[in-house]
């Protein structure tokens, strides 16, 4: 399909507007689809704020609405509204909640990359117990796994259980 | 010479490229909650650490109004240093290519830049830095969510690296809103150097990465370095295609706005950033031969609003547009007479 505008070119985007049941739809090319743009809604047109992103990015997380960093005493609700967190412990105190969030801001939900030094010894054996929990869980050897993931998470300061 | 007026790898595409590293100290609340007295401590503490750097250290409040905004236009400190300068503060090295910015929305955030496309030179400085502070620094860090920062958009490797690139044929034939969109999707955000809104002033955009959680600095710089050299030789085929298609028109739009340029007795920011631009194409594309790019960085930097501020003696409107255009045409007149 060649584009609507310049007839030369193949179209490569496609516009399908919907508007009380009545569709309209433009072919057009790359170099053409941004100077007619304004007819269809983008998402500039909809002034959406940062803060506005972040609440909707972590308000569908708070399952438990009380949540309370015991160190800062930020609460969750008003971490959701502002997108800010008041100390490092808010990381442990939001955990389950911030994990959902961090994955689609990021895509992954675990540091890889430089570690201080000074924390280095304990976080390159969490590194190192976290691979061997892995190797036990695929030889299905769930005793071993077990203790490794207790050992994990007393290094990391959570509950051992 | 300072570092922005150099010219770099691939210059005539890529004008800077920044690493900034955010890093907090563990055992204080974040800079948007912290007390008073928590705010002197963290300013001493990093101001101690940064010691062995030999790097200058410029308390915010104490600094004249303009000159703080002079740092910003330099890109050495964010517009967010400008408020709440009693907690704040910055840490700069002589020729400007290292900085420290402290209680920003960070206890920490280390800022190396380099001329042209050199990010990794630019992460190998901001490495040395981060090393220094950590010697009597401890970091707030998770081994799940890395080095922990204020907004949650920054936790694990704290990295935000970015280019400025000059991408004027782009913005002219349009392709450049294909191109913003396009990049989203990759983790990767584009932007206006200059102003606000998606017109950038001056065909000015920064192209910077997203994703700091799961990827390793090395990567990330990776993927925005193919990301900016893919840009860098649309920039240029588009560059070529204009110089075919359209060649005497492009050669007289490069004279025109250097005319002006050269000639002009006022000059507003907006319009200095446009024929600073053409004249930049110029240069590039061989059609201006004299003028060494090295004076294009000097002015884009020195004509900037803050910048000329700094100079004038009785600051209005008319007396920064007055002497603007003295500064262009000081620079740019070797070759007219």
């Amino acid at each position: 399909m060649l584009c609507q505008k310049c007839n030369a070119k193949q179209a490569t985007v496609h516009f399908v507007k919907v508007i009380n049941g009545e569709k309209t739809e433009m072919h057009l090319c790359e170099k053409c689809a941004p100077s007619v743009n304004h007819n269809f809604p983008t998402i500039d047109i909809f002034d959406i704020s940062v803060s506005d992103i972040m609440s909707s990015l972590f308000s569908g997380a708070i399952a438990a609405p009380k949540v309370e960093c015991s160190v800062c005493k930020t609460t969750f609700d008003s971490f959701s509204k502002t997108g800010k967190l008041g100390c490092s412990d808010c990381y442990d105190a939001f955990g389950e909640q911030l994990k959902n969030p961090l994955k689609r801001i990021h895509g992954g939900i675990q540091h890889i990359g430089k570690t201080p030094k000074r924390a280095g010894d304990g976080v390159d054996k969490i590194t190192k117990l976290k691979k061997q929990l892995e190797g036990a869980i695929s030889t299905e050897d769930f005793e071993k796994a077990a203790a490794l993931r207790d050992e994990i998470r007393g290094l990391e300061g959570g509950d051992v259980v | 010479m300072k570092w922005y007026i150099e010219s770099g790898k691939d210059g005539d595409v890529v004008i800077s490229s920044r690493v900034r590293l955010a890093r907090n100290i563990k055992g204080f609340p974040f800079a948007n909650v912290l007390k008073d007295q928590d705010c002197k401590d963290v300013l001493l503490k990093c101001k101690e650490a940064a010691m062995p750097l030999g790097l200058k250290y410029l308390s915010m409040e104490s600094m004249p109004v303009i000159k703080r905004q002079l740092l910003v236009e330099r890109h050495i400190i964010s517009p967010e240093m400008l408020s709440d300068t009693t907690k704040r503060a910055v840490l700069l090295s002589d020729d400007e290519q290292i900085s420290i910015m402290l209680n920003e929305e960070d206890h920490i955030r280390i800022q190396c830049m380099t001329a042209g496309l050199d990010l990794a030179k630019a992460l190998e400085l901001a490495n040395k830095v981060d090393d220094v502070l950590e010697e009597t620094i401890d970091y707030g860090f998770s081994p799940q969510y890395g080095y922990t920062t204020c907004c949650p958009t920054n936790t694990g490797t704290g990295l935000r690296a970015s280019c400025m690139l000059h991408l004027p044929a782009l913005t002219a034939s349009g392709y450049i809103d294909t191109l913003l969109g396009a990049v989203g999707k990759l983790g990767i955000t584009v932007r206006g150097v200059y102003g606000e809104g998606t017109r950038a002033k001056g065909n000015m955009y920064q192209i910077s990465n997203q994703i700091t959680l799961g990827m390793s600095e090395e990567e990330s710089l990776k993927r925005l370095e193919e990301l900016v050299v893919m840009v860098v030789a649309k920039e240029r085929n588009m560059r070529n295609t204009v110089k075919t298609e359209s060649g005497e028109k492009l050669v007289d739009m490069v004279w025109r706005s250097y005319g002006i340029a050269a000639n002009a007795r006022i000059l507003t920011s907006d319009e200095a950033y446009k024929l600073i631009s053409d004249v930049r194409l110029g240069i590039n594309l061989g059609i201006i031969k004299d003028i060494p790019i090295e004076t294009i960085n000097e002015l884009t930097v020195v004509t900037g609003p803050a910048h000329i501020s700094d100079l004038c003696d009785d600051n209005t409107a008319e007396n920064r547009d007055r002497l603007r255009a003295k500064i262009v045409r000081d620079k740019l007149i070797l070759i007219s007479n």
